[in-house]
Parts: C-alpha cells; structure tokens; sequence
C-alpha cells in the first residue's frame, strides 16, 4: 500500500509542476502578447525557456524517475488538445519531452550536459502552437492563387517571412534555453540546493 | 428559454480533433460557412446563447473586411493585413470547438469520459491535477503580489516586466516551495477518495452516447467530406 501511495505523491506532484510549468508559459504569452503587437507567437517557446529553468530543475529534483518530463510534456499538450487552443501542439509536446527523458537517464553524458541538452530539448516541446502558422500560410497561400497572382510572386512574398522566422525561432530557443538554465541553476543553489541536493551540477 | 443539451464529452472531443483537420485541409469557402454556422448552433445547443451569436458577428466581419478593405493586394501592408484577416479566419472554428468543449462540461464528466477512452491513469491524474490546482495556483500568485506590495519590494505589477528575473525569483520560488506541503496534501485527498484503486471506477456521470451525439457526429464528419470533395 505505501508503495502505491508514494506513486500517487509522485503523480500529484507531476500535476503540480504541471500547473506551475502551464502558469510560466500563461506569464510569457501574455508579456509577449502585451509587448509584441504581431507575430509574437514566435517567440513565446524562446521567452518561456528563459524563464523556466527553475520548474525543470525541481522536477528532477522532485520526481528523479524515467516518464517524469514525458508526462509533463503530455499533460501539457493533453491540456492543449482539450482547451483546442493549438491541437496539433500534442505532438512536439510528446516528442521532445520523451527525447529530454531519454537524455536524462538512459545516456552516460556528464550531468552538466545532460541538464543543458535536456532543457534545450525540452523547450522545443512548446513549438507546437507555431504549427498553425504554417497552415494559415497555406490557406493564404490559396486565396493568392484564386486571385490570379503568379507563382513566383508569391515565393517572392513568403521566402523570406518562413525561412528567416524558421531560424530565428530555433536560434533563439537554443540560446535562451541555455540562458535560462544558467539562471535557474543560480536560483536552485540559492534556495534549493541545501534541502535537497540531488542535482549536482557544480563545476568538476 | 432555458433548454440546453447534456453533449457526451467524447462527442466534445470529437468535434474538436475534426475542427482541427478542417482548419489543416483546405475547404472550400462555402463549407467554411456552414461548418462556422454548425458550430454556433452547437454552442447555442450547448448553453452558450450569447457566444454562439458573438463568433457568427465576428467572423461575418472577418468575411466583409476581407471583401472590402483589402481586395486588392499590392502593398506590403495589405499582404500583411490580410495576412492577419485569414488567419484569423482560420482560427476562429478552432476556438469555437475549445469554447464548445471547455464549458458547461463538469471535470468529472471529463474523467469519466476519459477513463472510457482507455487513457493511462499515469496522465489522468496530472491532468485532473492541473485542473485542480491551477485556480488556487493563481489565486497563490495574487496573495503572493501582495504580500511583495506590502513589505515594499514592488510598487506596482510592470516593476516585475521591466525586471523579469528578479520577478521570476520572488513569484516562482514562494510557489515552489509550497509546492511540497501542497503535493502531500493533495495525495492524501486523492488516496482517500479512492482514485488510486485498481479496479475499474465508477461514476454518477452516464455518459452514453444519445441520438444527437451521433447526429452531430455524422454531420459534421459529412461535412469534412463534402469539404474535401467539393
């Protein structure tokens, strides 16, 4: 019976963090919402990695079990898929936080590098709601058409918008997610470190 | 006029996923049209008589300022406005399936719901969780912003903009050092009422497909179809 009791705990705290997690990705859409008139959910994965090193630090420190970070990344995307806001965002959520499970404890790396990998990859699970871009894309895409406009004038029209977008989103994920990983290591020493200390990410 | 219709939360599922293919195929306009106009109609059926009337309003506009302002395109802001106006186009059916589901469906009824679906009880949890505790988590948040207000560390909410990180820390780490008491508290609350057991629940929710689940059903699956042929 404990035994089943401490999976019930490990599952509520799961939920938590969820919650937590879902309440730093609401903080970063609104800012950017507020800030940035157009265009802005482009920069919402790259803002939210910055911010939420500290939830996925304690996750680890938490709940340290394979599935831990999939099962985040699901409920997210399962809470997505309800409120049917970005349906399609399921997918990534699933993919990058299986992948950042497997970084953290199936491979032999230096713990250093699997948090800042596994953090990168993680912040790639939230590029689903971008999804819906693309195919506003097509559908735009069709309705030039319809009016007569040539083909080269619309690749004219979107080269540049897809291609540079495409990478700075992933460039910016990638540097602030490091960024971000810096920032909630310091905030994870400060407060954390000395209750818990299961994550020994100090230099060496 | 107080009717409403009881909709099986699979059939909100449902509508949902086939609003989303919708939105990935390319319909023609009509069934565009008829498809916002059988969603408002659902909403309406549902218990939201009002929203189902504001979506029609805003996505008849969509349709007039795309026919009047930006008729010809030329410019680059008129790429980008009607840009904007399509898209938004796009959206709106999605939204209106996510305003279908999310209200008037009790959480129970979505765990049961959810439990007929086969889902692991490894996600059903955290997810009812997340429901759970996600109003107390803001309502945290709000004490939390006033307790900094009043031993003066912050004057007002935009202090916490113009400095993120320093807000990060003093919003996010009360939170999660609560998280613990928090954890343990609700386990206990969900041992005793039994969800950890093995064996199949029950629920007061029926949950039965009626005729008018598989009427919406069919049409609108229909209506995919008619999307893609036409």
């Amino acid at each position: 019976m404990t035994q089943q009791q401490s999976k019930i705990k490990e599952l509520v705290s799961i939920g938590i963090y969820t919650a937590v997690y879902f309440l730093v990705v609401c903080f970063s859409t609104a800012l950017l919402k507020l800030t940035v008139p157009i265009f802005n959910s482009i920069m919402i994965p790259a803002l939210n990695a910055l911010l939420a090193g500290i939830v996925y630090l304690l996750v680890l420190d938490k709940v340290n079990r394979f599935g831990a970070l999939t099962t985040i990344g699901s409920v997210t995307g399962l809470f997505f898929l309800i409120t049917g806001h970005f349906p399609l965002a399921f997918v990534p959520g699933v993919v990058f936080s299986l992948l950042a499970d497997l970084i953290q404890y199936k491979t032999q790396l230096n713990q250093k590098v699997k948090l800042y990998l596994g953090y990168t990859l993680f912040s790639f699970g939230l590029t689903g709601p971008l999804l819906p871009l693309w195919f506003m894309k097509r559908a735009y895409i069709n309705e030039l058409a319809s009016r007569g406009k040539s083909q080269a004038y619309i690749d004219h029209v979107f080269s540049a918008i897809t291609s540079t977008s495409f990478i700075v989103c992933i460039i910016s994920i990638l540097i602030s997610s490091v960024i971000g990983m810096m920032i909630g290591l310091k905030i994870y020493r400060k407060y954390f470190a000395a209750q818990e200390g299961s994550i020994n990410a100090d230099e060496g | 006029m107080p009717t409403r219709v009881n909709f099986d939360p699979r059939t909100k599922l449902i509508i949902v996923l086939l609003t989303t293919l919708i939105f990935i195929l390319n319909i023609s306009f009509m069934i565009e049209i008829i498809f916002v106009i059988f969603l408002s109609c659902l909403l309406m059926l549902n218990g939201n008589h009002k929203l189902g009337v504001i979506y029609l309003v805003i996505f008849s506009l969509l349709i007039l300022c795309n026919l009047t302002i930006f008729s010809e395109i030329n410019d680059s802001w008129s790429i980008l406005g009607s840009f904007l106006l399509i898209g938004g186009r796009r959206i709106l059916p999605t939204l209106m399936a996510a305003t279908f589901a999310m209200t008037n469906t009790h959480i129970g009824e979505w765990v049961a719901s959810l439990q007929k679906l086969k889902l692991p009880f490894n996600l059903i949890l955290p997810l009812v969780i997340v429901f759970r505790y996600f109003p107390t988590l803001l309502n945290n948040t709000k004490a939390i912003f006033k307790a900094l207000k009043f031993r003066g560390l912050i004057t007002n909410k935009f202090e916490l903009i113009l400095h993120p990180i320093k807000g990060l820390e003093y919003i996010l780490v009360p939170i999660l050092v609560s998280t613990d008491t928090i954890a343990t508290e609700l386990s206990s609350v969900v041992f005793i009422r039994g969800m950890g057991n093995q064996m199949p629940h029950t629920s007061i929710y029926a949950n039965r497909f009626q005729w008018l689940d598989w009427l919406v059903i069919v049409v609108s699956v229909l209506l995919m179809i008619g999307g893609i042929v036409i």
